[in-house]
């Protein structure tokens, strides 16, 4: 899984440039027809970075060449270089959350927002940490980076098998995407 | 220009989306942009656009990507300075 959380607030409206530089032609014809066109693009960001962080799970080289990650709202797709991956948004008061997915179903998704003086990266694993308790039906594990990379449940000493995390975090919210085989 | 004030010049760059002023005010060739200083990859880009900018330059995707820290910036700077 792959997931973003964009606070909308925080990221007001992007720049002219900023748009140019990240989407491509038919996403910027989406824009220019959306009737809240900042939230559109937004959007569109999320479901880049969350395919970014899905694929680059299996390919640390990979480049996150933004206008390349060609985002189909309409199909809750992502496309890159030929290969495609679905993408669920999920939007709430004030920013606005996208996950991609590699299995047949949506992943568990949570987002909240937090106190500005509290750190944001234990937020966010407290957040997951009380997901995966509920799906899991218990709390031994621990949210692991291994060698700095994405994150990884792991049980025992191991990763734990069929169950994967990702963790986003954007000025007041803090979100994340779980998914358990099986649950 | 020196790569002392390219350094400067691209910390000043960063100063207004960097959400960790106080690292922000010890910083290096080796802090991370995203990790250290708390920018987001969105004001990431900006901070490439503001760049290519301030130095007249046009930094790819490619270039982009390896800016993880703000000795890389300084070194992709002034390589494309260079070239």
């Amino acid at each position: 899984v792959g997931n973003d959380v964009v606070d909308l607030a925080d990221a007001g409206t992007p720049a002219p440039r900023f748009v140019a530089r990240v989407l491509a032609p038919e996403e910027r014809a989406l824009v220019d027809r959306a009737s809240d066109q900042p939230a559109l693009v937004w959007r569109l960001w999320a479901a880049k970075e969350a395919a970014f962080k899905l694929w680059a799970r299996a390919d640390r080289r990979l480049v996150f060449t933004h206008r390349r990650f060609r985002v189909d709202p309409a199909a809750g797709a992502v496309e890159h270089d030929g290969r495609t991956v679905r993408v669920s948004w999920h939007d709430g008061p004030g920013y606005v959350g996208c996950c991609a997915f590699a299995g047949a179903a949506p992943p568990r998704v949570a987002v909240t927002p937090i106190d500005r003086a509290t750190d944001p990266s234990q937020a966010v694993r407290r957040l997951a940490g009380r997901l995966l308790a509920r799906l899991l039906g218990h709390d031994d594990f621990e949210i692991l980076r291994p060698a700095g990379g994405p994150p990884e449940v792991w049980r025992r000493g191991a990763p734990a098998p069929g169950v994967a995390v990702s963790l986003s975090h954007d000025g007041g919210f803090v979100g994340c995407a779980v998914a358990v085989e099986g649950a | 220009m020196t790569e002392k004030e390219t350094f400067s010049r691209i910390v000043k760059i960063i100063k207004p989306f960097a959400k960790n002023q106080e690292a922000l005010s010890q910083v290096t060739p080796e802090t991370k942009i995203l990790e250290d200083l708390k920018v987001n990859s969105a004001r990431l880009v900006d901070i490439i656009l503001e760049m290519e900018s301030e130095f007249d330059i046009e930094l790819g995707d490619e270039d982009a990507d390896q800016v993880r820290t703000v000795g890389d910036a300084v070194r992709i700077i002034e390589g494309k300075l260079a070239a």
